[in-house]
């Protein structure tokens, strides 16, 4: 045990803090999403922990966690690529055939390649293994037909991975299969979704007649939930760090609003405040913990669980208070209110926390039922 | 950065759970703790398992308490190891190999403890409160206001003056007594240049043994309920199938899992040498809180799906929930744990968020 970074970790620190307080551009609407991409790609700090041989630089999972936590703090810009680096590129170095791996694996490093990922359905939300996407099998591989929603980055993605059904009229896991579509095919139509808070973060996808070639099915044909799951367990991984990061950062905010507005003195906004920094740390070293099983088993322990839904319900916390120290200015919105609109924004935004990812209700199933090892509950 | 046990300290807590689990199945802590009785006979066996070496580092020391709430041990461990043993070492004394307590708190209704000067030692007179395993301890320390301040006295259990009053306690296998101290020769352990920085240290490393404990308490709680919710059949299904029951105990582990992350994370930096005071002291009140919230949550949840059965007094549960109850009121309040962070967060620069080293 060792809770603190190593003179190797540190030194890598300081290098990205360094570099970061210099590349991280000043204004994120300004410069092109892939340009930041290619920017961390040529210094080195896309595909961390991906194996040497794929193009990675083979780091344990201590480095990705560093880097979310330094890249938070710099409040850099969303990784364009996030799906490809964190979850498809893992996903083709345990499934894809070698063809595969050399087609994919440089670009989605370069970020030459962005993918989105096409599981949910407007029928398949928590119950993703009812997906109606069908893909019927051609002379030359595959033609797909359906609908997928709440797809992030889709509208700027080159490629997407696809969980469709392979198999006619087969039901639940079983007759699935993971397709990378390439999103410039005739009938792939992209469409914003507009959400509560007025942006549109996430998209629709229309699939219509589109031809997929045998050379781009994922894995075994049939075999698509397996690899689906795989997809799922990466996001698992560092993921829980990196929203922690960003939720380390919005507690500084927070401090400075109770601040700015004169309360630091106030007894129940004081314990408000300490009460949610317990919660902050918990999750913080909780992660750590999951990193430390994943270096050492390959596989993120129980505790990892638990990462994802007790985020939701702090970052929901933490925009319920913001919003309530504002009083009645909290009701503006727009340029001139507090902090231009952020913690309105964010008390929106925030109630999606426990939807988007998994369910706290799909979550809680899970713990209960892998964790506690309770009987199914549905 | 490396948050996981290493594979002696696995074992380390493996041998602690097969030893308690022998020596206190659950009608043992059911017949001990009605009897408020204690059971000195596991001494001998804690001292030739190591749980009393003088190198054990901070973290071990940490999972010997988790278990020790897991099995509700009825022990004097924690008093002598977490509450005796600092004073001992602070004072440069080898660690005597008997049962020993640490008294200074006051009575609620006043009082106080005064030493003085008595030829070549010291006499000490007056009260001292809700001391743990004052009963078991061979020798306590007490804490005694001379001239010059506090300062720490070993004084040996029994002796001329000394009257150990057992308190009625909500949780009856620590136990409280209430000493009074009439002209007792006490030998000084700890001068008032120093005694009150050991005094407070010694209650942060104890109270962080307790952090641990408490998270022991609470892996046991959501267990029972766990096992009940599995057996317990109702409307011709495992009440633990219900997502109301299964969603509650889900709950229960997510603040658990916190819990032993902040209270092993305190651990570790209680027992490593250059970590400054104040990180030392945060972490200390984090895993505090946690714990407490944690212990308490789970004995709650799992007395609400035990039903029925866990709200008799046959049913073990409850003296879990006390301990629980307890460890959410000994010593230092929540709130003044709350407070002192919100002096750290507020009135300090902010610490830069997602720094790994803090």
């Amino acid at each position: 045990m060792r809770l603190r970074d190593t003179a190797e970790e540190s030194e890598f620190r300081a290098r990205l803090r360094a570099w970061l307080a210099t590349h991280v551009p000043r204004h994120h609407g300004g410069t092109a999403p892939g340009d930041w991409t290619k920017a961390l790609h040529a210094a080195g700090y896309t595909g961390l922990t991906w194996p040497a041989a794929y193009g990675g630089r083979g780091l344990p999972p201590t480095y990705q966690a560093i880097y979310a936590e330094e890249a938070a703090l710099a409040g850099a810009p969303d990784h364009v690529n996030v799906i490809g680096l964190g979850m498809v590129g893992p996903t083709i170095v345990s499934h894809g055939t070698p063809e595969q791996q050399r087609r994919f694996l440089e670009p989605i490093l370069s970020g030459d390649f962005v993918f989105c990922q096409g599981f949910s359905e407007p029928d398949a939300g928590s119950d993703l293994a009812s997906v109606r996407t069908r893909a019927v099998a051609t002379d030359d591989g595959w033609r797909v037909t359906g609908e997928k929603v709440w797809s992030s980055y889709a509208h700027q993605a080159d490629w997407c991975l696809l969980l469709a059904r392979t198999e006619p009229g087969s039901t639940a896991h079983a007759g699935l299969t993971c397709l990378l579509v390439d999103m410039r095919s005739p009938g792939v139509q992209v469409l914003p979704l507009r959400q509560s808070t007025g942006d549109s973060d996430f998209n629709q996808i229309v699939l219509t007649d589109v031809a997929v070639p045998h050379d781009c099915v994922l894995g075994p044909v049939g075999e698509g939930w397996r690899i689906a799951m795989t997809t799922l367990a990466h996001e698992r991984g560092t993921f829980g760090i990196t929203l922690t990061a960003r939720l380390a950062v919005e507690f500084d905010r927070l401090l400075g609003t109770v601040r700015d507005l004169g309360l630091a003195d106030d007894p129940a906004v004081r314990a408000d405040v300490a009460e949610l920094y317990v919660q902050l740390q918990g999750l913080r070293w909780t992660g750590q913990r999951t990193m430390a099983t994943l270096a050492r088993t390959g596989r993120p322990g129980p505790e990892s669980s638990i990462l994802k839904l007790h985020w939701s319900v702090t970052n929901q916390r933490l925009a319920a208070l913001a919003l309530r120290l504002l009083g009645p200015a909290a009701m503006l919105h727009g340029p001139d209110s507090h902090a231009a609109g952020h913690w309105q924004h964010l008390r929106l935004r925030s109630r999606a926390n426990s939807i988007e990812g998994g369910t706290s209700e799909i979550l809680r199933g899970i713990i209960a039922e892998r964790v506690l090892d309770l009987p199914r509950t549905r | 950065m490396d948050f996981a046990l290493t594979d002696d300290q696995r074992e380390l807590a493996a041998a602690a759970a097969r030893l308690l689990a022998d020596r206190y199945p659950v009608e043992r802590v059911a017949e001990l703790a009605d009897s408020c009785g204690t059971d000195p006979g596991t001494w001998p066996l804690l001292r030739r398992q190591g749980w009393c070496d003088p190198e054990l580092g901070m973290v071990e020391k940490g999972l010997l308490a988790q278990e020790s709430g897991y099995a509700l041990a009825a022990t004097a461990w924690w008093s002598t190891v977490g509450l005796a043993h600092p004073v001992y070492r602070a004072a440069g004394r080898g660690l005597p190999a008997d049962p020993l307590t640490l008294a200074w708190q006051d009575d609620p209704a006043g009082g106080g403890c005064r030493a003085a000067r008595h030829g070549s030692g010291w006499q000490l007179t007056g009260q001292r409160a809700l001391v743990t395993d004052a009963t078991t301890a061979s020798a306590l320390v007490v804490a005694a206001d001379t001239d010059d301040g506090i300062a720490l006295f070993a004084v040996r259990s029994p002796a001329a003056g000394l009257t150990i009053e057992a308190q009625p306690t909500l949780e009856r296998l620590r136990g409280a007594a209430r000493l009074h101290l009439a002209e007792t020769p006490g030998e000084l352990l700890v001068a008032p240049e120093t005694a009150g920085q050991v005094l407070a240290d010694t209650r942060r490393h104890a109270g962080t043994l307790l952090a641990c404990e408490a998270v022991g308490v609470a892996r046991r709680a959501l267990d029972m309920a766990r096992r009940h919710a599995v057996d317990r059949v109702q409307f011709g299904r495992p009440i633990g199938a219900y997502q109301a029951v299964a969603h509650r105990l889900a709950d229960s582990y997510v603040a658990l899992e916190l819990a032993t992350s902040l209270a092993l994370r305190a651990c570790w930096l209680d027992g490593t040498a250059d970590v400054d005071a104040t990180t030392v002291e945060h972490a200390h009140a984090e895993a505090v809180i946690a714990s407490r919230q944690a212990a308490v949550q789970a004995c709650e949840s799992a007395l609400q799906v035990t039903g029925g059965l866990g709200a008799t007094w046959e049913y073990p549960l409850h003296w879990w929930y006390r301990r629980a109850l307890w460890l959410d009121s000994f010593d230092t309040r929540t709130r003044t744990h709350l407070a002192t962070l919100a002096d750290h967060l507020l009135t300090a620069p902010p610490e830069p968020a997602g720094q790994a080293a803090g």
